[in-house]
């Protein structure tokens, strides 16, 4: 989580305002430092593993095997990363910038 | 698509939006070339070996299965020698569980006591465990002899290669239709001094003759 949450800082302080990444950034890097520190020394799961973990006995007999992997942070960075390489600048002076996550999704 | 150019007078722009300035051009390339050296991690661990984001939780799901068997299986008092004394389950050879029952066993409890986890490398000490856990990596040879070790104690041997408990072993897992099953031998199900709960006998397939 340290890593986007340099990610965000970084695009933060160039593009001065991509609010969505920062905060989110911020909420794990918070939710992280809330761990029993007796949990440090293991890796943590991915959440599709830990929700196995607190399945109750029944759950578990339904549980899938093999899930698409739908980590929301990672898909988002990603998105963002391929907006920035991208480097487009706007067609007409009435373009307003709009540097929010739904934009970048659409640009790609 | 027009690229980063230099501002002109035409072009009106405004303090938190300089894309044009081929400086801020260049700053913003290098950030994003840092924003993808940051998150290249993160997308290698979100991809599976073909390619497709995807997540592999068999041994999770087993990790978890492994907890319930020991809590949905009435063990006799008389395996555990003292009040606080773990309860064990044990591993053979190679640890296929990543973190996962790491992770159970630091959380959970059966019946009071504390679970450890035991990483056996022979059957030497193999009737201390109250499970036993044997991956498929284990060669046929190796699988009986454990079973030969096993007989007549309190260890529930638990497998997971095709023919675990027709070969000699408690219980088996199996993965069908994407989703982990585990099945009985007969005589596990049957046994009165290791009762196996009629909520856990109901999810298992059971191995008749076995």
């Amino acid at each position: 989580m340290g890593q986007i949450l340099v990610a965000a800082r970084i695009l933060h302080a160039v593009w001065g305002g991509t609010p969505a990444v920062f905060i989110t950034a911020h909420a794990f890097a918070a939710q992280a430092a809330l761990k029993n520190p007796a949990e440090v020394e293991l890796p943590d799961l991915n959440a599709a593993e830990q929700d196995v973990l607190d399945m109750p006995l029944e759950q578990l007999a339904r549980a899938d095997v093999v899930v698409p992997a739908t980590d929301i942070v990672v898909s988002t960075v990603s998105r963002l990363a391929d907006f920035d390489l991208s480097m487009t600048a706007p067609t007409s002076n009435t373009d307003t910038p709009n540097t929010s996550l739904a934009s970048a999704d659409d640009s790609t | 698509m027009q690229r980063c150019q230099p501002v002109t007078d035409s072009m009106e722009l405004t303090p938190s939006y300089s894309i044009r300035d081929p400086a801020r051009c260049l700053v913003r390339t290098i950030a994003a070339t840092l924003l993808l050296i940051a998150t290249g991690p993160l997308h290698a661990a979100a991809q599976t070996s073909g390619g497709t984001a995807a997540i592999n939780r068999e041994y999770v799901i087993k990790a978890a299965y492994l907890y319930y068997f020991s809590a949905y299986i009435e063990w006799p008092a008389d395996v555990f020698p003292a009040e606080g004394e773990p309860f064990v389950i044990g591993i053979y050879q190679t640890d296929p569980f990543g973190t996962a029952l790491k992770k159970i066993a630091r959380s959970k409890a059966v019946a009071g006591h504390p679970i450890a986890i035991k990483l056996l490398q022979s059957t030497d000490g193999l009737r201390r465990c109250h499970i036993l856990f044997v991956p498929a990596t284990v060669p046929l040879q190796a699988q009986l002899k454990i079973f030969d070790a096993a007989r007549g104690s309190l260890v529930l041997v638990v497998g997971e290669s095709d023919g675990f408990v027709e070969r000699g072993g408690d219980a088996q897992f199996f993965v069908e239709e994407n989703k982990v099953r585990f099945a009985f031998s007969e005589r596990a199900a049957k046994r009165a001094d290791r009762k196996v709960s009629s909520k856990l006998l109901s999810l298992a397939k059971i191995i008749p003759g076995s």
